[in-house]
């Protein structure tokens, strides 16, 4: 019982922690990153026109600052003549929505094989870290291209790929953290007390690699931005007409020299938001989890 | 050592053999190739005749079989959309392939050694900060958008640079400059060097250096510098192998660049299987490969590794 409390306690301490020192957090690539979760939200209200309406006669108008630009498309129009600020505003829903999905499902399934493999040892163990190595010696955009082309374009499967070829860092840190953690104390006198080995994994062993999990899943929100947009950008993503940022660029492609507006304001989208995403990982990693400091 | 190292073949060669299956099967289930090339009124007949021709009427673990079979032989067996062989396919576009890696890494590696190595002298200063910010930003950009800017200003705007291909020199400016800003290269090199060039500024050895009254520019590149140095190297080859296997396949289709990346793209959307098997093969032959070198470089290296 009272090795209960002590973990408790450190969590307790570690959350009132966590509370004062997200006031620390480097300012732009946070109010960034919020920003980018708004619009992502709300971005149907936010957005001034739909995605999909497509003024045809107005097609490639540019930005409000250029001749012949106007305020009501301040980032101008694209091939087919449908606004950009408005396709890039929902293009973030999808980026966040695929981002999200994908950590939540392939950082599950790394999870739930980690503390397996890491609490059980042996043979478990052997197998699944031999699969978690192999898949991370695989060329994975080429391996998610044939997967996504294989599996036909649609939301689901672009999750279900791009969670395909996350699962495995989640599975190594985890296990890692796990080989450490087992060796502990308390972990050892839960199992005298009789806790069955699930509560120990679930209660015990998971609330301790929470910091590590946090951080990893922070940089990998960004990686698999680019990612996802990669795919979009090679015709393997989201299928039009619904917008993303990897298939606005696609789209700009041929008109880079005339209508750049169209490939560069996605690109900045897709820029700021994994840079800040990165440099709010870096932080989160410096103050969660001073091991994995890289000095 | 030995038994690591067979150990670690022997595990190497079983996911090659995992990679090849899974290919496989992915490969087929991405569509028939006969759907895109055949001619729309072409009848059933000469469709089957086709397939078979082909050996694409077989059961799969006939098809794969063979495939097992004729690979170990060199056998690539030949492109079905142009009917070339597959060993030759490669042979041509490969080498474009390490001519534009090679040259990626160089710059990579010429902009991050500086970088990495002031930064951990001069720790906290601005070139400190300089080299963080250099190394997220170099993560955080999608390459095919800098190519695309970057053909747009250089080639499109300024008639400066060529606008895809390959060729001479002017070819190579263009796409090794994508490669190397967004490739893992950059910011993984200047990560690694920083922070093992400071594990080293603080250890024993160098303070005695330092103590002897060497000077600091000895202390440094001499002392310092070479030990530093060990865990980077060993990681190069991997981020190498990362820069060909991953990055290739978009930074070679902006730039319409003739290698194994593009192959690979053009491959997977004509459902050319065998073209596809091969490329796929290939880069996770030379992934596996730089893993299995990085870590027994390290099992030789850390003698507490092989005994895990």
């Amino acid at each position: 019982m009272a090795v209960g409390t002590q973990v408790w306690g450190k969590a307790k301490v570690r959350m009132r922690g966590g509370l004062a020192t997200v006031r620390r957090a480097p300012r732009l690539p946070l109010a960034i990153a919020l920003g980018f979760v708004l619009v992502a939200v709300f971005g149907d209200l936010l957005a001034p026109h739909s995605p999909f309406e497509a003024i045809v006669s107005a097609r490639l108008q540019p930005p409000f600052w250029m001749d012949k630009g106007s305020l009501g498309h301040p980032l101008g129009l694209d091939t087919v003549g449908r606004d950009v600020l408005s396709r890039i505003i929902l293009g973030a829903r999808v980026s966040l929505a695929a981002a999200v999905a994908s950590i939540l499902l392939g950082g599950g399934v790394g999870v739930a094989l980690g503390l397996v493999s890491g609490y059980y040892r042996g043979w478990v163990d052997a197998l699944v870290m031999r699969i978690t190595d192999g898949m991370l010696s695989l060329p994975l955009l080429l391996l998610a291209l044939l997967f996504a082309v294989a599996l036909g374009p649609s939301f689901t499967n672009l999750i279900f790929v791009l969670a395909l070829v996350m699962w495995a860092r989640f599975a190594r840190l985890v296990r890692g953290e796990v080989l450490s953690w087992r060796e502990k104390d308390f972990v050892a006198l839960a199992r005298v007390a009789g806790a069955p080995p699930l509560a120990i994994m679930w209660r015990h062993l998971f609330p301790n690699i929470l910091n590590s999990l946090v951080v990893l899943a922070t940089l990998q929100v960004g990686w698999v931005i680019i990612v996802e947009a990669s795919l979009s950008f090679l015709g393997a993503g989201i299928p039009p007409p619904t917008p993303s940022w990897g298939s606005m660029v696609a789209e700009g492609r041929s008109y880079a020299n005339t209508a750049w507006w169209i490939s560069v304001f996605p690109g900045i989208a897709i820029v700021l938001v994994v840079m800040s995403l990165n440099l709010l990982g870096d932080w989160l990693r410096d103050t969660l989890d001073p091991r994995q400091r890289q000095a | 050592m030995q038994r690591y190292i067979l150990f670690r073949l022997v595990q190497a060669g079983a996911t090659l053999l995992a990679v090849s299956l899974v290919v496989f099967i992915l490969a087929r289930l991405t569509g028939n190739p006969l759907d895109l090339l055949m001619p729309i009124d072409s009848t059933p007949e000469q469709y089957a005749q086709e397939s078979q021709r082909l050996g694409l009427d077989k059961p799969l673990y006939v098809q794969f079989g063979r495939f097992l079979v004729n690979s170990v032989q060199a056998d690539l067996g030949k492109s079905i959309r142009t009917g070339r062989p597959v060993l030759e396919l490669l042979r041509q576009r490969f080498p474009n392939t390490m001519k534009l890696g090679l040259s990626a890494m160089a710059l990579a590696l010429a902009i991050a050694f500086p970088l990495g190595i002031l930064a951990a002298v001069r720790r906290g200063s601005f070139l400190d900060g300089a080299a963080r910010t250099t190394a997220v930003f170099g993560q955080s950009l999608p390459s095919f958008w800098v190519g695309i800017l970057l053909l747009s200003v250089f080639a499109g705007t300024l008639h400066l640079l060529p606008a895809g291909g390959a060729g001479g020199l002017k070819h190579y400016l263009l796409p090794t400059v994508t490669l190397a800003l967004t490739g893992f290269m950059l910011s993984g090199v200047v990560r690694l060097l920083r922070s093992s060039m400071l594990d080293v500024l603080d250890s024993e050895y160098v303070k005695l250096a330092r103590a002897k009254g060497l000077s600091e520019n000895v202390v440094v590149w001499k002392h310092a510098l070479k030990n530093a140095l060990i865990p980077v190297v060993t990681f190069v080859g991997f981020y190498f192998a990362l820069l060909l296997g991953g990055a290739s396949v978009v930074v070679e289709t902006v730039f319409a660049w003739p290698g194994v990346g593009r192959l690979a793209y053009e491959a997977v959307m004509w459902r050319d299987y065998p073209v596809v098997q091969a490329v796929v093969l290939l880069l996770a032959t030379l992934l596996v490969a730089a893993n299995l070198v990085v870590d027994i470089l390290y099992a030789y290296l850390d003698p507490r590794v092989r005994y895990r």
